[in-house]
């Protein structure tokens, strides 16, 4: 077959796949709610929750790895389309990190060294750091299923794009259900929870991300 | 070169995504030189045959992924980045390191086949890798030219059971010539 014959079989191929932008926003989120509710509707969200939104840091609980996901989720769209160019998504993946630590050294001010460990090292450690990739990693398997029909020249990069906006999704399911406060616990704990479901779908994209 | 001629790649393109078929061919066809151009310039030393390999690879690669590019944008960095990843990755898969620059488009000479490079290339074996009913389709209307319609009265299916077949056939051999060289 030539290539003038190839061109022929392709110009009669008029079905069109809907672009990655089409499906990944509603994707990500019907799969945050599905996974994140299963969990919650098993454990509970946390009893006292419209009390505790008044906190302001309560509600930077909630509302920066949300912002994480949506600045991941603008980032993975245009990493899949090449040629591109970037939107303004990229900055929240630069000021959710400094808004994290802005709260940890506010929390941490003033306070001993012992005091600061007594607040990172809680009991609430193991199931942060598993329920968090729990519910990311099947929203995370569906975003890179998605992601196939994208056209990213750099797989892997793509990949730990996936994996923030997953895990950042699920993420925030998960400060529902959590009464660990203290960013000097969130900050620390979410973000490992959410740096292990990165690395792990850095890994995966650049395996399924090929083109 | 076929009706478009005038007309930019972006408003082919478009047009091509509203389901015209006319421009769609006229976008490839106007590509393809260029995409030629760049794999003689880039791998030359391997040979008429392979290069046009990689240009089939590369145009398979446009194909599947031509919902990427956004019709606000304009279409060449878009199709510019297409063509590096896959030229570049075409050549690997062929035991070649080659580097492909955004000035090497500027600079292209634009070619056209030089040699009837049918039958014997990667496209024809990997037809044979489809499965019978597939095959059919694509070789039908690659090779023979006929239409979706008359297609689907040779073979006595639907018009649109054609159109998918078409559409995987082509699909599964973007994938199996990613796989094939590995």
């Amino acid at each position: 077959m030539n290539t003038e014959q190839l061109i022929q079989a392709m110009a009669a191929d008029m079905q069109r796949t809907r672009p990655v932008e089409a499906v990944l926003p509603a994707a990500l989120v019907a799969t945050a709610l599905l996974f994140g509710g299963i969990f919650l509707m098993l454990m509970g969200v946390r009893p006292d929750l419209g009390a505790a939104l008044s906190h302001f840091v309560v509600v930077l609980k909630t509302l920066l790895p949300l912002a994480l996901a949506v600045g991941a989720l603008g980032t993975v769209l245009h990493l899949s389309r090449p040629g591109d160019r970037p939107g303004p998504w990229g900055y929240l993946l630069v000021l959710v990190p400094a808004a994290i630590l802005l709260a940890m050294l506010a929390a941490a001010a003033g306070l001993a060294p012992v005091a600061i460990g007594a607040e990172v090292f809680k009991a609430g450690i193991a199931s942060c750091v598993t329920v968090i990739p729990l519910i990311s990693l099947p929203v995370a398997a569906a975003s890179l299923w998605l992601l196939r029909r994208g056209a990213s020249i750099r797989p892997r990069l793509t990949g730990a794009m996936a994996g923030l906006m997953s895990a950042g999704a699920g993420a925030t399911m998960y400060s529902f259900y959590c009464t660990d406060d203290n960013p000097l616990f969130y900050g620390t704990w979410y973000t490992v929870a959410i740096l292990v479901v990165t690395l792990a779908c850095a890994h995966a994209g650049g395996r399924l991300l090929r083109w | 070169m076929g009706p478009g001629n005038d007309r930019s790649l972006e408003e082919l393109l478009r047009a091509a995504n509203r389901g015209d078929q006319r421009a769609y061919a006229a976008f490839l066809h106007a590509i393809t030189p260029v995409l030629r151009g760049i794999a003689r310039a880039r791998g030359g030393g391997l040979g008429p045959e392979i290069c046009e390999d990689v240009v089939q690879e590369t145009l398979l690669a446009i194909h599947q992924k031509r919902q990427t590019w956004r019709e606000d944008l304009p279409v060449r960095p878009w199709l510019y980045a297409i063509v590096r990843y896959k030229v570049v990755d075409a050549f690997r898969a062929r035991g070649r390191v080659v580097h492909v620059q955004i000035d090497d488009f500027a600079e292209v000479i634009p070619a056209e086949p030089d040699v009837d490079l049918t039958v014997r290339g990667d496209a024809e074996r990997m037809i044979g890798r489809l499965d019978p009913r597939s095959a059919r389709i694509v070789r039908a209307i690659g090779l023979e030219g006929a239409s979706i319609a008359e297609t689907s009265a040779a073979l006595d299916m639907t018009e649109s059971a054609v159109r998918v077949a078409l559409h995987r056939g082509l699909k599964k051999l973007a994938g199996l010539r990613e796989s094939m060289v590995e």
